[in-house]
């Protein structure tokens, strides 16, 4: 079945980075948004996806994919360079950019914020926490190929 | 810029020695590590040497990242290598197919003698006589003892890890080995030929944009260079279950062959190859001793709809050469260099004789991350091109473990007009142990030996 990514990192505190982080919740819908809706929709991997930032300190990047999570961070790296590098740019301890802008730093980097959830995933054999799927273990592809109309 | 082979561990090379020892230690003190790396540096044959009329033992040793810790390496240097060499085989179990509960579970590695955790070096030692290979093995004790390594003894029956060809690069199951070799331009200036890889795909030191790896640069970088990484598998291969494989499922799908020809077929198929190399994309009713070497080909336009050469087989997935991949395969094909040999005695026949038989793997390269998460996730599950739509979630039907979740244990076999799967695929294989290695250049050899780094 699907399993999630739960990247979660701490926010920067000082008034520039929160006054960024205002910047990109204001023009998210507009001008983020789309360019990670074309990059998933091509990865045809995600079930869901979603960014959150909780009270201005944390931000999350919540996603459910087939697969391991981690095989495919070089594509998302390629594909959304700008989002990345616009979000790590307000998380606090990141990096620079230009250090984990490679196949290896960023995946080394989101792997060390990617947190297990509570309980136990016992079918998976991924030791990434509970996750409850209505869709059994179909992938994207498929339930797609299900529902798609029929000519 | 040419790569300069006095630096370079020969193992890049092929070695044509007829049998090795492979020897596992956990360091004691940093000071012993370091004299012992020391000792043994001088001993290790570097890629200038000739292979072929090198003295034996042909010596060469890789260290794992808790190795380098145990050689007190500077922290914040091993920071910067691979993060799957880092991370260690059992905290990619997953996309190694190392499935928890499963006969490859990293649980049960080594034969439950020791912990993955445990292992700081490997010693490969190649000769062409078990006198040799035995004298050579009682030299490096002899140097680890002195130098208060403790040896891990990977069986409960007190042998080590030997490989040894029982037939001219035959493997287990009976295929031929070494033929698809990548053929590496190791020199920037030389004319390259459109099949040669660049031998940034197996050495560190020299990363670009076209060919990462990790350290990408700096002072790591420097030490890391003309260094490659290996990934060292220890795996068990159940031929009695092939061969009664072969014999049952052989002349079902094929009735209109007698049955021997119907099992050289199946065999064929799961490989992609015939047994003795030739490759059915070129050739899909007979060997042919003239193709048996043959790397000369393709499947996009030759097969491209896997008539000839199943989507599934082996080396169809491991090297899919012109096959489209998905979008999200954003980083091509890996390439490895494989160094394996067989171990344990051949088997004739469908009766188990209850004997350890299979592969001490290593394979070369410079991207582990990229490898694991490419290369084996694709064995374990061919979910990586369009050709497989339809069915995702098949295996390779040689080295898959049947316990992957979300994958099925099936091989189909496109047909003229008709296909044909077989259901339920049995393990022919799995894994005993693992260790990812550095294979340190002659520079950081002297360097970690002495301190510095």
């Amino acid at each position: 079945m699907a399993l999630s990514l739960n990247f979660t990192a701490p926010l920067k505190q000082d008034p520039e980075s929160q006054k960024r982080l205002r910047q990109l919740a204001a023009v998210f819908a507009d001008q983020v948004q789309p360019e990670i809706d074309a990059a998933l929709a091509k990865s045809e991997l995600v079930h869901f996806a979603r960014i959150l930032i909780i009270d201005n300190k944390y931000i999350q990047v919540l996603t459910e994919f087939d697969g391991d999570p981690m095989a495919y961070t070089e594509f998302f790296r390629t594909a959304l360079p700008t989002v990345f590098e616009r979000i790590f740019s307000l998380v606090e301890g990141a990096p620079p950019w230009q250090e984990i802008n490679n196949p290896n730093g960023f995946y080394e980097y989101t792997h060390s914020l990617n947190l297990k959830a509570l309980g136990e995933s016992s079918d998976t054999g991924y030791d990434h926490g509970y996750l409850f799927s209505a869709f059994g273990d179909a992938t994207v592809r498929e339930i797609k190929d299900k529902i798609a109309p029929t000519t | 810029m040419t790569v300069d082979f006095s630096e370079v561990q020969g193992l890049i090379r092929t070695y044509r020695r007829v049998t090795s020892r492979h020897l596992i230690f956990r360091f004691g003190t940093g000071a012993g590590a370091r004299t012992f790396l020391g000792e043994l540096a001088q001993q290790i044959t570097m890629a200038d040497e000739d292979p072929n009329t090198a003295p034996d033992p042909l010596l060469n040793v890789g260290v794992t990242c808790n190795g380098l810790h145990a050689l007190e390496a500077d922290p914040a240097m091993v920071g910067e290598f691979d993060a799957v060499f880092k991370l260690g085989p059992p905290a990619v179990k997953m996309a190694l197919g190392d499935v928890p509960g499963s006969r490859s579970d990293p649980a049960n590695w080594w034969e439950g003698q020791f912990a993955t955790d445990d292992v700081h070096c490997v010693v490969h030692l190649f000769a062409q006589s078990d006198g040799a290979a035995w004298d050579a093995v009682q030299a490096v004790r002899q140097l680890a003892g002195s130098a208060g390594l403790t040896e891990l003894i990977p069986r409960r029956d007190g042998t080590i890890l030997s490989g040894r060809w029982f037939a001219v690069r035959k493997m287990h199951f009976g295929y031929t080995d070494g033929i698809s070799q990548p053929n590496v331009c190791w020199d920037d200036d030389a004319p390259r030929s459109p099949e040669q890889i660049d031998f940034r795909n197996f050495l560190l030191g020299y990363s670009t944009d076209k060919y990462p790896s990790a350290p990408a640069r700096g002072a790591a970088a420097d030490f890391a260079r003309n260094s490659t990484y290996g990934l060292f598998r220890w795996i068990y291969q159940d031929v009695a279950a092939f061969n009664q494989f072969l014999a049952v499922q052989g002349p079902q799908l094929f009735p209109d062959l007698p049955a021997i020809e119907a099992e050289e077929l199946l065999a064929a198929k799961m490989m992609g190859r015939w047994r003795d190399g030739t490759p059915l994309a070129l050739a899909p009713d007979r060997p042919d001793p003239q193709l048996s070497g043959s790397n000369d080909f393709d499947y996009a336009t030759g097969d491209p709809d896997g008539r000839r050469c199943p989507f599934s087989a082996h080396i169809r997935i491991v090297n899919p050469r012109d096959t489209p991949l998905d979008p999200i395969v954003v980083e091509g094909i890996p390439r490895l260099l494989r160094r394996g040999m067989p171990y344990g005695a051949p088997l004739q026949g469908v009766t188990d004789d209850g004997a350890d038989r299979g592969l001490v793997g290593m394979f070369l390269c410079a991207d582990l991350r990229k490898v694991v998460y490419s290369l084996m996730s694709w064995v374990m599950r061919n979910d990586f091109s369009p050709v497989y739509n339809g069915n995702r979630r098949v295996q390779d039907p040689l080295f898959g473990n049947r316990s992957m979740p979300g994958s099925r244990a099936e091989f189909t076999i496109p047909g003229v007009g008709s296909e044909a799967t077989v259901k339920s695929l049995p393990d022919f294989v799995h894994t005993k142990g693992t260790a990812f290695l550095l294979y340190p250049a002659k520079a950081a050899l002297v360097a970690l030996s002495q301190g510095t780094r």
